[in-house]
């Protein structure tokens, strides 16, 4: 069994990249999927929106699979491998949350159901990448640099100046790290995202 | 990103409507409240929204919708037909700049003014509160 980590800052369009990737990964490779979401809040949105698309999706609300749910991830994806037995496991963590502090937890996994593999993406919002910098640049570059690429995600919704600027400050940010710009929303590069996260 | 100015506020609204009313009408309805209330907690303070979310459920389908700056349209997705007698909404609210109980404040108020059908009977439970009694509207 595989796991895929999409991180990304709140609002960045990690809920939709989910619902594409798998749609991708089943149509494709014929792979089955399960989720865990973790919302921060008490009440989990993107979880239910996912079973309204008929994803099998376990939520762990009202926290952080990175820190206090550490424990409760470990437990569900136990649970989930014993009674899915899926091929894949894609986990959405909260907003805040640093994908290397999740792929850690998930590396504590006991032996006979530890992941053969681990992948992790950190999605980026081209719309507002120069706003959230502003208000986060070291928490994200730390996103960035922990995880194995990154997406710029609503490639739609700038040009190609701000989208060249992107570029540049994440190579500035995280020198060498692959990127990938896609519109999840749109369809756009969904593929070559999924045969980075599944090969 | 978990500042001490971030907050995150949920609450859950039921709207009992005398007549059945369109898919169309919901949806508008649905992005103008996300709407109004980003551009509030903007208006009071928030320097940046993570987002607001929102799911409304109806034995005729579902939407949920999402906004991360006062700015944008509210993104939308979910399929619903027309002649629901009754919606349940959930909102989430996850910003950074703005104190939990204006927050509250602001969503509450927005339902009654974006939400609103004719005749219809709107109930608001807060989903963070021990207390879990509903504010009654209508």
């Amino acid at each position: 069994m595989d796991m895929i980590v999409i991180a990304g800052f709140l609002g960045s369009g990690k809920t939709t990249l989910v619902l594409s990737s798998v749609k991708d990964i089943y149509e494709r490779y014929g792979k089955k999927v399960a989720v865990v979401v973790n919302d921060f809040g008490t009440i989990g949105i993107d979880g239910k929106v996912m079973e309204k698309y008929g994803l099998q999706v376990k939520e762990l609300a009202a926290g952080c699979v990175c820190c206090t749910l550490g424990p409760s991830l470990l437990i569900t994806v136990k649970e989930i491998y014993e009674n899915i037995h899926p091929d894949i496991i894609i986990v959405e963590p909260t907003g805040i949350a640093n994908p290397e502090s999740v792929v850690a937890v998930l590396y504590q996994a006991e032996e006979e159901w530890v992941p053969e593999k681990i992948s992790s993406v950190v999605i980026v919002d081209a719309n507002r990448f120069p706003v959230l910098m502003k208000a986060f640049e070291r928490p994200l570059k730390n996103q960035l640099n922990t995880s194995d690429f990154v997406v710029i995600n609503k490639i739609d919704t700038v040009d190609e100046t701000a989208l060249s600027e992107i570029k540049i400050k994440i190579e500035e940010l995280a020198p060498g790290k692959p990127v990938v710009c896609a519109s999840a929303s749109q369809n756009k590069n969904i593929s070559e995202i999924v045969d980075k996260l599944v090969n | 990103m978990l500042t001490d100015d971030f907050t995150a506020y949920a609450a859950k609204v039921n709207i009992s409507l005398k007549e059945p009313v369109s898919a169309a009408s919901i949806q508008k309805k649905l992005t103008t409240f996300l709407a109004l209330i980003a551009s509030e907690c903007s208006d009071n303070g928030a320097y940046l929204i993570g987002h607001i979310k929102c799911v409304v459920e109806s034995e005729k389908g579902f939407y949920a919708s999402s906004i991360t700056a006062p700015t944008d349209t509210p993104s939308v997705r979910g399929e619903m037909t027309d002649g629901s007698e009754s919606l349940d909404v959930i909102v989430n609210v996850l910003l950074y700049g703005l104190d939990k109980v204006t927050v509250k404040q602001i969503t509450k108020s927005a339902v009654p003014v974006a939400l609103s059908f004719v005749d219809a009977e709107i109930k608001i439970w807060d989903l963070e509160d021990n207390e879990n009694q509903p504010i009654h509207f209508g």
